[in-house]
């Protein structure tokens, strides 16, 4: 159960939006439950799979996984969060 | 992991120090008590580390309270002793038992509240799991609070074991909710909150196993010396639980400060 001391680099917005996000979530979640989060969100919020994911549907995955991040983390912690995944969608 | 180290080395330090020669009753109150205002000024520092309004920061002022009452009643009885429990004293007792049971339920149902839910291949074996604990805890709950109720039927007047089979009652409920607080932290595996839940579970745990100890001890100065550690740690892995929560947080803060890398 090792995470790193400090924080990781931030997700590549080249890379796959579904595996950024699992990355996002893993030092806090861990690995499995980030993956098995993004598969319940994927789901419930999007009716998709996360391979389907696409940088597009982020801000719509982002705003159903605040609650829970918040329940977790925080507000402030999940707002922050948020903002970097939404951050993620946007750079070109 | 660091936060895992604190009760092992506290229960470790005090097996080493009582082993090489018995200590005096005095310094298990005031060590026992020194861990609950360290558990009770972590969880205070891990509420405020939430927004009001935050389910963690309820979580983590409802679980400092017991520890609060537990403090405030030794520090009674150390000041009058062979008193009794007084109004005072009987209040925060109640007070701290019958809120221990919700406060660790609430980390219980924030796995829920986030909307995570057991996958199907989990499903089968939570139940079985959750069945087996709470066999286990009436089982080890019945050792504990037979003698305690026959003591019930013959004191006068019997408030110190009513008080006592609250106590186990309580203890029993969080040793239940301890198995769903690990199956979290096993979900959470790899995970900063990973430590979080497990040292809960820790703490749930060792509460009633710490009565059992005390139960069956009967004089026997190495099982006292059990309860008096297992009690101890249990203190310790409480604070160090918060703790833990406290430093996810300000790493999500932390992390969160930084702008993307730009492909």
């Amino acid at each position: 159960m090792t995470v790193p001391a400090s924080p990781p680099a931030p997700p590549d917005r080249a890379s796959d939006p579904a595996n950024a996000i699992a990355a996002l979530l893993a030092p806090y979640l861990g690995p499995n439950a980030a993956r098995e989060a993004l598969r319940d969100f994927c789901t419930r919020a999007l009716a998709i799979s996360p391979e389907s994911l696409t940088w597009s549907m982020v801000p719509s995955l982002a705003a159903s996984l605040q609650p829970a991040m918040r329940t977790l983390l925080g507000t402030e912690a999940a707002d922050r969060l948020t903002a970097e995944l939404l951050a993620m969608g946007q750079v070109p | 992991m660091r936060f895992v180290l604190a009760p092992v080395l506290v229960a470790a330090a005090a097996l080493a120090l009582a082993i090489r020669s018995p200590l005096p009753q005095s310094f298990w109150v005031a060590a026992t008590s020194a861990a609950a205002i360290f558990a009770i000024a972590a969880m205070v520092a891990a509420a405020r580390s939430f927004r009001g309004g935050d389910f963690m920061r309820w979580a983590w002022s409802l679980s400092a309270v017991p520890y609060g009452t537990a403090t405030v009643s030794v520090v009674a009885a150390a000041v009058s002793p062979g008193a009794g429990p007084s109004a005072l004293t009987l209040a925060l007792s109640i007070t701290g038992n019958v809120i221990s049971v919700p406060g660790a339920a609430l980390f219980v149902l924030a796995y829920r509240r986030a909307g995570f839910a057991l996958v199907g291949r989990e499903r089968a074996p939570a139940l079985v799991i959750y069945a087996g604990g709470l066999a286990l805890a009436l089982v080890l709950g019945s050792i504990v609070i037979a003698p305690v109720v026959r003591e019930l039927a013959v004191a006068q007047p019997p408030i110190q074991p009513a008080l006592d089979l609250l106590s186990t009652l309580a203890d029993a409920a969080c040793f239940v909710l301890a198995l769903p607080l690990l199956r979290i932290a096993f979900a959470f595996r790899g995970g900063r909150l990973s430590w979080t839940w497990t040292l809960l579970a820790v703490t749930n745990l060792f509460w009633l196993t710490a009565d059992l100890a005390f139960g069956l001890a009967h004089g026997s100065a190495a099982a006292t010396l059990v309860y008096r550690v297992i009690f101890l740690t249990a203190n310790v892995a409480g604070g160090a639980a918060a703790l833990s929560h406290r430093a996810a947080v300000a790493y999500a803060l932390r992390a969160a400060t930084r702008s993307p890398r730009r492909a």
